[in-house]
């Protein structure tokens, strides 16, 4: 090395004497100083913990300005990535919300004692393609059939299939014009004296729907609920189907007709159920 | 006599607190440590070897106790530096008491490269964990602060010199 060569040798072998000397004393302090690491370590952290402190909450306050700009490329991949989740996510939970709205629509036509004899299945609205017809996204492979009774959640009459495809199938609402149930008008304190008064619903189509044939003496009033009767062969009978707005009275025609609100709102519905075991 | 020892001293642990509890979080890693020590041998006499110790044993000493390997890996580190700096210089034929800022920084990025490289295989870390060349880069630039302060004010913390013309047999 030439540090040695202007040294004598004397003072050479002095100077290696002390080279290892002090390699031995390293290695020496490095071994015992490691049997007491944690003293030493406890030690001077407990010195230095005050200051520590201090300048560990000044730091939260300067690394958020200051740590951004040198994290900025950083931060605009987060930034993306963060976006890109959030849109995953959205979409998660309204797959999530949709899945929720279908359990409780199910739960509660289960909860229905009315519904518990009835096979149903669930479907979703598609569409609509037509005034007075919806899309279902059930159809033969799901074991629906033509003529088969569809009810909302309330287990309010909505309409019947129409055409059934393999996985989807048209339902005719109650407000098309071609559509014509068998009902009664609900009269809990019917007897021999006041029997139940029962019509015929057409669909007056744009979800309008009118009683007709109603004989002309027979007392229909404005609110009264009218139900599914039992000379109706597609649909069951006691199905809530509407209530009654207003009366048309001609005392020069033989029957009368009153024009029907419906309880189900299409707009406002997601599911709707397939009456399976009651066809014709 | 003791002031500029103590003084060191002083300036070592408020590097190692520094950069241990306020630079965090500022998207690289500051080796304030690394950065003194290596400037105080940058701009030392060559032959100070008692120095170089000194120097190498204190900042390996702290740089041990605040992380959670034991004590004694970084003091091994900073004395291979520490010798590797004195004989780049003398390689390079550099007088002893010039001082470009280029070979400040160029020495300094290399024995930085190696300090993490040493640092990493002894403490069983990924080099890559963090950006490397983001890291030398940043520190190169609160070098050079350093640089100007043991420039200007070198009798500060190095030796003095004599500017006696020494006669060599």
């Amino acid at each position: 090395m030439p540090y040695f060569n202007n040294i004598s040798i004397h003072k050479r072998s002095t100077i290696v004497w002390k080279a290892l000397f002090l390699l031995i004393g390293l290695i020496a302090f490095i071994i015992i100083v490691n049997f007491f690491n944690n003293q030493v370590k406890n030690f001077f952290y407990h010195i230095s913990s005050p200051v520590e402190k201090r300048m560990w909450n000044v730091n939260s306050f300067f690394s958020a300005s200051v740590g951004s700009v040198f994290q900025s490329s950083a931060l605009l991949k987060e930034n993306y990535e963060l976006k890109n989740k959030n849109q995953q996510l959205l979409s998660e939970v309204l797959s999530l919300q949709a899945t929720k709205k279908a359990n409780d629509a199910l739960n509660e036509i289960r909860a229905n004692p009315e519904a518990a004899h009835f096979n149903l299945s669930m479907a979703s609205i598609i569409g609509s393609d037509e005034e007075g017809m919806i899309l279902i996204n059930k159809g033969s492979d799901d074991g629906l059939v033509n003529n088969m009774p569809v009810i909302n959640k309330q287990n309010i009459l909505v309409g019947k299939v129409e055409n059934v495809y393999k996985d989807f199938a048209k339902v005719m609402l109650l407000s098309d014009k071609r559509s014509t149930v068998n009902i009664k008008i609900k009269n809990d304190q019917a007897d021999s004296k006041n029997p139940e008064v029962v019509g015929l619903l057409r669909g007056g189509g744009d979800a309008n729907m009118y009683i007709d044939l109603v004989a002309i003496d027979s007392q229909i009033a404005k609110d009264t609920v009218i139900v599914t009767s039992s000379l109706e062969k597609t649909f069951p009978k006691d199905l809530l189907i509407g209530k009654i707005t207003d009366v048309k009275k001609d005392s020069q025609k033989p029957f009368q007709q009153a024009n029907v609100s419906p309880f189900f709102n299409i707009g406002i519905t997601d599911f709707l159920f397939i009456i399976t075991n009651y066809h014709t | 006599m003791w002031i500029r020892p103590i003084g060191i001293v002083g300036f070592f642990l408020l590097f190692q607190l520094l950069q241990n509890s306020f630079f965090i979080n500022f998207g690289f890693h500051p080796e304030f440590v690394f950065l003194f020590f290596y400037s105080l041998i940058f701009f030392e006499k060559r032959n100070n070897f008692l120095f170089l110790i000194f120097i190498s044993f204190l900042a390996g000493t702290l740089r041990d106790v605040y992380s959670y390997e034991y004590i004694g890996p970084s003091i091994i580190i900073f004395l291979g530096i520490g010798f590797a700096i004195k004989e780049l210089q003398r390689f390079f034929n550099t007088r002893e008491d010039e001082h470009s800022l280029l070979n400040f920084l160029l020495f300094g990025a290399v024995s930085l490269f190696f300090y993490f490289l040493l640092s990493a295989m002894i403490l069983h870390l990924s080099l890559f964990d963090h950006l490397v060349v983001k890291d030398i880069f940043f520190n190169m630039v609160l070098s050079l602060l350093l640089f100007y302060v043991f420039s200007y004010g070198k009798n500060m913390f190095i030796s003095q010199r004599s500017k006696q013309l020494k006669l060599k047999l």
